[in-house]
């Protein structure tokens, strides 16, 4: 967690908030989030690489940071579901140039938050909920991988082979569908992968009593909550 | 001498045009729409509570026989609800559409079709829908508001507080965004369906078809609009008066939460995600 984090983790005033950056341009692009505006988000966000600005920054002080007021908005209801989904839309115009920066500079662990994978399950089409949570945790430093909707117990046992992630998330939004978040822990367990991976769940019909149930390692009932578990697993898994 | 009082309710604004056409005379504090998960945004579940728990408090009278509850159970926050003096009677149904279905409710209340997107007389004047939404991103809810009025509607939508804020603080994003994001949240929907409460005239259907179109272009296919008969048998019950043992009510006596009587679960409440159904 950079310095910037730390201040705005303790500030509310999105006015303060976006003072919290050194460079203006990246000021500009958390601006450019707030008022949805794709475009200028791209274009400052090109002109950020040009004028030779981390990269990292880029990412964190500008377009996450970005998202995060956006995100903070919605969670004090204050403004609708479909501005965070715009805003984070708009942050992937901005992320499609700082990823491949990225990938070339060694990060200490410490720079970069964990690896998520998440889903709707099996037979479940439900991904509102499951997207606010992604955004969230992309906007907390999180590489997230998507696997969508109405994906098979099979898929997500294949995805942590694939992925190797600290976090597999499953959302649930029916009750018909929220054991094959239970049939999931199983067969990791039954492939020796569980002590691999910590399980979130989450959606509608699920709850901490049902996470207990299941053997899960954490629940969460809304986005912001998740992101708090979530970092909280990733801390377990790195002291482990 | 001791004065009777009649019942009270607290119900969702979307209500009101339903309430007021059963009976004008009952006592109703009305909590805005906007505060429960609908399928645009998954409501203010503190604010549901904190608005609830002002009206009960208002109503709390020691002579009242019950105040009525007919705002989305969904909103699991109002299992903090509480009463000082007056027992609260509570419909089981997760909205004020799941308890106008003519279908039985789901073990969350949810009474609903798949891939159905659901309005009422009620809803189309004083609540937020996805067409109402989007149009506050464009700046365009003044065009609606005087189409609505010319229509002999009496529109309060505009009035939630979240649309004023949204449209100041969101800028105005571009069409093509605008257009993918809605698309990704409600272009699922394949049915569009008007609960009529006995209040349904053609403005309502207009505005039916009206959201209809705007789904249909987001999904890239027709919907089918079509009006249903509403199941008003709850709401009748509760402005009219139930027996307090009445065990197809949830029944909270004056000093008990209303989450501490229902039944013990496993899987207890629903959270505040939305959903497509």
């Amino acid at each position: 967690m950079t310095d910037t984090d730390d201040f705005l983790d303790q500030v509310d005033d999105p006015e303060e908030r976006r003072g919290a950056v050194d460079h203006p341009i990246l000021a500009e692009l958390q601006q450019a989030i707030i008022d949805l505006d794709a475009e200028l988000t791209e274009s400052l966000t090109l002109e950020a690489i040009a004028e030779e600005i981390s990269p990292l920054a880029i990412l964190q002080d500008g377009l996450t940071a970005g998202v995060k007021v956006v995100g903070d908005q919605f969670g004090r209801g204050e403004v609708f579901l479909p501005q965070l989904a715009m805003a984070a839309e708009c942050m992937k115009k901005g992320v499609q140039h700082v990823e491949p920066l990225l990938e070339e500079l060694e990060l200490d662990d410490d720079d970069t938050g964990g690896i998520v994978v998440i889903g709707t399950v099996d037979e479940d089409i439900h991904n509102i909920g499951k997207n606010i949570v992604i955004t969230m945790l992309k906007a907390n430093g999180f590489e997230v991988i998507d696997l969508g909707v109405d994906v098979d117990n099979e898929r997500f046992i294949e995805a942590v082979r694939e992925h190797n992630p600290d976090i597999l998330g499953m959302s649930a939004l029916m009750t018909m569908t929220m054991d094959h978040q239970a049939e999931v822990i199983e067969l990791l367990e039954d492939e020796g992968l569980r002590d691999e991976v910590k399980v979130m769940v989450g959606g509608a019909p699920t709850s901490e009593e049902w996470r207990v149930e299941i053997g899960a390692d954490a629940y969460g009932d809304n986005a912001d909550v998740a992101v708090k578990r979530a970092k909280e697993l990733l801390t377990d898994r790195q002291l482990a | 001498m001791i004065m009777e009082e009649t019942i009270a309710i607290v119900a969702c604004s979307s209500l009101r045009p339903t309430i007021e056409s059963i009976d004008p005379t009952v006592k109703v504090e009305y909590i805005p729409h906007e505060l429960h998960e609908s399928p645009i945004d998954p409501g203010d579940e503190n604010a549901a509570l904190d608005q609830v728990q002002s009206a009960i408090d208002l109503l709390s009278k020691p002579h009242r026989p019950y105040i009525g509850l007919a705002y989305a159970r969904s909103c699991s926050s109002l299992r903090k609800a509480v009463s000082r003096e007056t027992p609260i009677v509570a419909w089981r149904a997760g909205d004020c559409v799941d308890a106008l279905c003519d279908r039985p409710l789901g073990r969350f209340g949810e009474a609903k079709q798949p891939n159905t997107y659901y309005l009422t007389p009620g809803s189309i004047e004083a609540g937020i829908d996805p067409y109402k939404c989007y149009l506050a991103y464009r700046g365009e809810t003044d065009q609606l508001v005087e189409s609505q009025r010319a229509a002999g509607l009496a529109p309060t939508w505009h009035d939630a507080n979240r649309l004023s804020s949204t449209a100041i603080s969101a800028g105005r994003p571009g069409e093509d965004l605008l257009r993918s994001q809605f698309e990704v949240l409600v272009g699922g929907y394949t049915r569009v369906v008007l609960l009529d409460t006995g209040v349904v005239g053609d403005p309502h259907r207009a505005y039916a078809h009206q959201i209809g179109e705007f789904l249909g272009e987001l999904g890239g296919r027709p919907l089918e609009v079509e009006v249903q008969e509403a199941d008003l048998t709850s709401l009748e019950q509760l402005i009219g008066g139930v027996s307090l043992d009445d065990e197809t009510l949830d029944i909270a006596q004056p000093g008990t939460p209303l989450g501490d009587i229902e039944p013990q679960s496993t899987r207890p409440h629903p959270s505040p995600v939305p959903s497509h159904d």
